[in-house]
């Protein structure tokens, strides 16, 4: 089923307002509160899904992938969301809803890239630019509660001097901690293109402005469905977690000069997990047979990356600065 | 960028002193072609360059060929030399007496004004002194006075006073009318270290413009830590024994201080009111 959701103002088609918060005309200003599945202003067809593809608004046949969930269409540019593939198993349960809209992501973008500096010729262009896009990453996010229980050896050594002697006394401790440790909202994207190093270095997301999820939300950004099941991601996230649970074990153990962790035991429970959707802006550049990556975090601002820097101007920049450094030290040799 | 800004407001402030330091240099400059006036009116018979040879250390020839050396550096370097030897300080130091000697033969007595330079051979204290006068203070500092002063001594130890004053005469060649300061004496090697610095600011200020880190992971173990369902389950520090070692330490040996003195010539001001700048050395 794809879904497209027209204004009930003058029918023109509305996307979702990062501002605003709500659904918005271009064409006319008047907005929409998010509703259950906007029902009241949507606009669907319903399709088999092996069939292609048509956009609701104009009937161009569309080119999108096998797991495209929002876009917009090729043709008229109406943006679209394929409902059916947010359904059952991915349903998602939440959406983290922008926070920072385009305006904010290009200047974001200007100033990761030194404003073109050291950029290819062309990277700078607005065309390019018009390409930073915002999208929703697929994710899951898991609860998980640990139980640890670390034993180890400790001691604690104290140095003093009694006349010409200096004496160590070493004590000896058998330390053991058994804690239950509670993990909430462990994100972990879903997508198989996405680089998973990469969508780590973008975390920490504030979740508590999680909304539950509704295709409304999706109105205007690109999004695909999730690659991974919860269980198959399940055993990394996991892995995470008993490193945060040791960590912290551990650094309750305090006081002392030296431990040792002769034995850990670790194991979980209520483990669970939510599909959500969460925000980034993204744009990637091919230059020289390399792949240049710029995302952002759409809630908090976050920016990963390296741009992409031309040699020229590179060895412009480093001759200018070497020349003017020179003629400088030439002038005032005198005073050094 | 807040790097960059601060590297750019270096760069203003070096330029900044760099032009400073370049007017003073053209004010010098100006100063010295402008020289000719202020030399004080003084005895007929004196003038400010020559050889007073009131001990008579040296012949004629030898008075001859160095009066040959003295006009013609007189002349190209625009600056009164004298030479005077003396078996009677009149009981004043060799400073106070080329002091006043300089000022009694007309050298000028304000910094700024042309160069003035006299040496003197004093029999009297045994010592041989170079006085500077007006812009000559600028030329000789310290370390050149002692320079020459060294090379005089070499030939003042053997007697030969013709050596001695042909060594000072060496002296006015080498270093009058050229600043102490290095831009003055800048050579191929001074260049070359410059432009090495240089290349090393462009490298490390480029290096610092362009390098960006590609974001790295901001999040640890507490990040996704719910404080409010995790507890404690069980804690023991069981204390199990204890081990001591022991160590004969030395004690330290106290250490002496040590002590220096610097000293240095500078510029004084003499009986007679001049600025003049010097050095001397006994033999």
């Amino acid at each position: 089923m794809i879904v497209n959701f027209s204004c009930p103002n003058c029918g023109a088609d509305m996307s979702y307002d990062i501002k605003l918060g709500k659904l918005h005309c271009d064409h006319c200003d008047h907005s929409e509160d998010i509703q259950p599945d906007g029902e009241s202003y949507k606009n669907a067809a319903e399709e088999p899904a092996d069939k292609p593809r048509y956009c609701v608004n104009c009937g161009g046949l569309l080119s999108t992938g096998a797991k495209t969930c929002a876009t917009h269409c090729e043709y008229c540019g109406a943006p679209l969301v394929m409902a059916d593939r947010l359904s059952g198993d991915w349903r998602p349960a939440y959406v983290l809803p922008f926070e920072l809209d385009r305006e904010k992501a290009e200047a974001a973008f200007r100033k990761w890239c030194h404003n073109g500096r050291f950029s290819p010729k062309g990277f700078m262009a607005a065309k390019n630019i018009q390409r930073l896009q915002p999208l929703y990453i697929p994710y899951w996010l898991y609860d998980i509660d640990t139980n640890v229980d670390v034993r180890g050896t400790a001691t604690r050594v104290h140095v003093y001097v009694r006349g010409e002697t200096e004496y160590t006394e070493t004590d000896f401790f058998d330390v053991r901690r058994k804690m239950r440790l509670e993990y909430t909202k462990v994100p972990h994207d879903a997508s198989e293109k996405m680089d998973d190093t990469l969508m780590a270095k973008l975390e920490p997301y504030r979740f508590d402005t999680l909304r539950t999820f509704q295709i409304p939300y999706l109105a205007g950004f690109e999004a695909d469905q999730g690659d991974y099941r919860s269980e198959d991601l399940l055993p990394e996230v996991k892995q995470q977690v008993a490193g945060y649970a040791a960590e912290y074990a551990r650094s309750t153990i305090s006081g002392y000069t030296s431990v040792h962790i002769d034995h850990q035991q670790m194991d979980y429970d209520h483990i669970s997990s939510d599909y959500v959707y969460l925000p980034i802006w993204f744009i990637s550049y091919r230059y020289r047979d390399k792949d240049y990556i710029f995302a952002m975090n759409g809630q908090t601002g976050k920016v990963i990356g390296e741009p992409p820097v031309s040699r020229g101007k590179v060895a412009g920049w480093f001759a200018g600065i070497s020349a003017a450094a020179f003629a400088i030290l030439m002038v005032i040799g005198g005073l050094l | 960028m807040k790097k960059i800004l601060n590297f750019l407001m270096m760069l203003l402030m070096v330029m900044g002193l760099g032009m400073a330091s370049g007017m003073t240099a053209f004010q010098v400059e100006a100063a010295e072609t402008a020289e000719t006036a202020g030399k004080t009116a003084a005895d007929a018979s004196m003038t400010a360059s020559g050889i007073y040879d009131e001990a008579n250390l040296l012949s004629e020839d030898d008075e001859a060929s160095l009066m040959a050396r003295l006009e013609k550096y007189s002349s190209k370097y625009s600056a009164d030399i004298a030479i005077v030897t003396t078996n009677d300080a009149g009981g004043m130091s060799s400073q106070a007496y080329a002091d006043a000697y300089a000022e009694k033969i007309g050298q000028s007595m304000s910094r700024d004004e042309y160069p003035g330079i006299l040496f003197l051979i004093d029999m009297d204290n045994r010592q041989i002194y170079m006085a500077t006068q007006g812009q000559a203070i600028n030329y000789y500092d310290d370390y050149r006075i002692n320079k020459v002063l060294d090379n005089c001594y070499n030939h003042i130890t053997d007697g030969d006073y013709k050596g001695t004053c042909e060594a000072f005469l060496k002296g006015v060649r080498d270093y009058m009318g050229r600043s102490t300061s290095k831009s003055a004496r800048m050579d191929a090697f001074g260049v070359l270290i410059r432009l090495l610095i240089a290349v090393v600011i462009g490298a490390v200020v480029t290096f610092a413009m362009v390098f960006r880190r590609g974001g790295s992971v901001t999040t640890n173990s507490r990040t996704y830590f719910d404080a409010s369902g995790s507890h404690l389950d069980a804690q023991e520090d069981r204390f199990m024994n204890r081990t001591v070692t022991r160590r004969h330490i030395e004690k330290p040996k106290s250490g002496g201080g040590h002590g220096g003195s610097g000293g240095g010539g500078g510029v004084h001001m003499s009986s007679g009111g001049g600025t003049h700048g010097g050095g001397g050395r006994s033999f």
